[in-house]
């Protein structure tokens, strides 16, 4: 446990150091749920269902791109032989694959805070009195996301690759999953294909938690397929970075 | 382990990455503190060897042991430190937050943690800099600070794989002067480089790899022993010089290279004969220069191809 403990707080000095990651991660998102509020007319007070469905349909959005280019960082930490020094020690190449995992969850929750928090200030989302359920919905959306860049990471063969492959699966997931547009307005095959995307079962976690004021056992379809997600992209991604040479 | 057995051992190792054999049945014993070169040309395979010898990639056939461990077992793992080829450091984190890092990572902690990070700055002379940012530092500085990351355990086994590639004089010196140190301390060291000056400086017994085969064994003195020759004499290739070649060809090895004539004459033959020569075609000494052959000539001699071809 310790040795991930090491290696999460170097990426977060890390992520820290690096104000363009910041801005990217944090600012750019925030400024643009104003840019999008304004666009697509959510107002103060009117923020309930359809606004945590906007606001949490581009969080998903940035929070895919976010994570898919952390979890690239995996190229780059090869190319310098880091894995080398790191696994010619007691470190295992599982230990890497978690602390990376777990990076991707905290800096999702922490780009999540900050763009519930953007809905709240600038529209009037009421998240605090759905506080707890949000949170639970937000540990698994970001955990299926950072699961999600994992994945990506394991297939790719480049950095570049890795770049290619996130833009197109992502804008694709983003639209068929319901963050640009609801998916209510799609024809019956989209509206069931896109219960195969996390940023459907994300969203949906969000509408629930904030707009229809569920309970956890409301939630529990949401968080359940989300989990379910999440193991399944893991291990697929283990298992690719097991075969592959990243740590060779 | 037994006191008489060697602290690093391969037996028939091969390693194949698809269709490329990088090692081809290496059979190497090294003992603890030795000061062993692996000494060849870029892609002869030693990168690999020390990634087998890490525990980085398993080998396809034969036996690494270290300590009587097998490469890669966690036993074996706990005594080696490894100085990767690249700059294996985190570009934005201080040479101190680097160090902390890595002595986490291998189980170091507290106070230390701390003394041993600041003892290694001080050895790297870098302890005026441990707060400095790494992507800010030279390659010099940068190569100290990977070599001092390697060190942070106390390692009884160090694998410097081409620890100063691109590296400045003064780095240069202070990397050599740590690792004599640390040898003569009792450390086992494994350096790969593929300048023969590093090898002939600083190594104890050298292994001359190329293609993933050890192709001669021994200290520099017993490996320029297999040469035919005992001297080289060099001279400029000019029209003033082409009678005295005429004169040396049949009396040794012969070869021009880059507009200087290089004559290798036998171990019995006399240099008086060649001064004579010299002195017949009237020409000034100070065209002359006679060195002894370098590993590079053995190389040379081994493979007919020059170390850096």
């Amino acid at each position: 446990m310790r040795p991930i403990l090491v290696l999460l707080r170097k990426d977060f000095t890390y992520f820290r150091r690096d104000r363009g990651s910041v801005v990217l991660a944090l600012l750019v998102p925030f400024a643009l749920i104003y840019i999008f509020g304004q666009i697509f007319g959510i107002h103060r007070g009117k923020g309930g269902g359809n606004g945590t469905q906007l606001i949490g349909g581009w969080a998903m959005q940035f929070l895919l791109f976010a994570l898919v280019f952390s979890a690239a960082s995996l190229f780059h930490e090869k190319d310098n032989g880091l894995f080398q020094r790191i696994l010619s020690g007691p470190v295992k190449r599982s230990t890497i694959l978690w602390s990376k995992f777990l990076y991707g969850i905290c800096l999702g929750l922490l780009q999540l805070l900050v763009l519930f928090s953007a809905g709240s200030l600038l529209f009037g989302l009421p998240i605090l009195p759905h506080l707890p359920l949000l949170a639970l919905v937000c540990v698994f959306a970001a955990a299926a996301c950072s699961a999600f860049g994992m994945l990506l990471a394991s297939v790719a063969r480049t950095p570049e690759m890795a770049r290619s492959l996130s833009t197109f699966s992502i804008l694709l997931m983003s639209a068929v999953g319901g963050a640009w547009f609801p998916v209510s307005l799609m024809p019956p095959v989209m509206q069931q294909a896109s219960r195969a995307t996390l940023v459907y079962w994300s969203i949906g976690g969000f509408a629930q938690a904030v707009g229809n004021h569920a309970s956890l056992l409301g939630l529990l379809p949401n968080i359940g397929v989300l989990a379910a997600m999440t193991a399944g992209l893991l291990g697929i991604a283990w298992w690719q970075f097991q075969r592959g040479t990243i740590f060779e | 382990m037994n006191p008489e057995s060697p602290l690093v051992r391969f037996r028939s190792v091969v390693k194949r990455f698809g269709a490329i054999t990088a090692l081809n049945g290496v059979s190497l014993d090294i003992a603890a503190g030795e000061f062993f070169g692996l000494l060849g040309p870029n892609g002869a395979g030693k990168s690999t060897l020390m990634s087998v010898l890490a525990g980085l990639c398993p080998s396809d056939a034969g036996e690494s042991l270290i300590a009587g461990q097998p490469a890669g077992d966690p036993a074996a793992r706990r005594i080696l430190g490894l100085v990767p080829q690249g700059l294996a450091l985190y570009p934005r984190l201080t040479a101190e937050e680097n160090l902390r890092v890595f002595g986490g990572l291998l189980g170091l902690r507290g106070g230390g943690l701390r003394s041993r990070v600041d003892e290694l700055l001080d050895a790297v002379q870098l302890a005026d800099r441990r707060h400095g940012i790494v992507k800010t530092f030279s390659g010099g500085m940068k190569r100290r600070l990977n070599l001092a990351a390697a060190l942070l355990d106390r390692p009884k086994l160090l694998l410097c794989d081409e620890p100063t590639v691109g590296v400045d004089p003064q780095s240069r010196n202070a990397i050599f002067e740590l690792l004599q140190g640390l040898n003569r301390q009792g450390m086992t060291v494994i350096y790969s480089t593929h300048y023969m000056e590093e090898a002939s400086r600083l190594c104890s017994r050298i292994g001359i790899i190329d293609h993933g085969r050890i192709l001669a064994l021994g200290t520099v003195d017993e490996l320029l022993k297999r040469l035919p020759f005992e001297e080289e004499i060099q001279f400029p290739a000019t029209a003033e010089t082409a009678g005295l070649c005429a004169d040396l060809r049949g009396r040794g090895e012969l070869s021009t290279e880059q507009g200087q004539h290089r004559f290798r004459p036998p171990p019995d033959y006399r240099l008086s004969a060649f001064y004579l020569a010299v002195e017949r075609h009237n020409l000034p000494s100070r065209h002359f220069t006679i060195q002894r052959p370098s590993l590079e000539a053995v190389f040379l001699q081994l493979t007919g191809k020059a170390l850096r071809e």
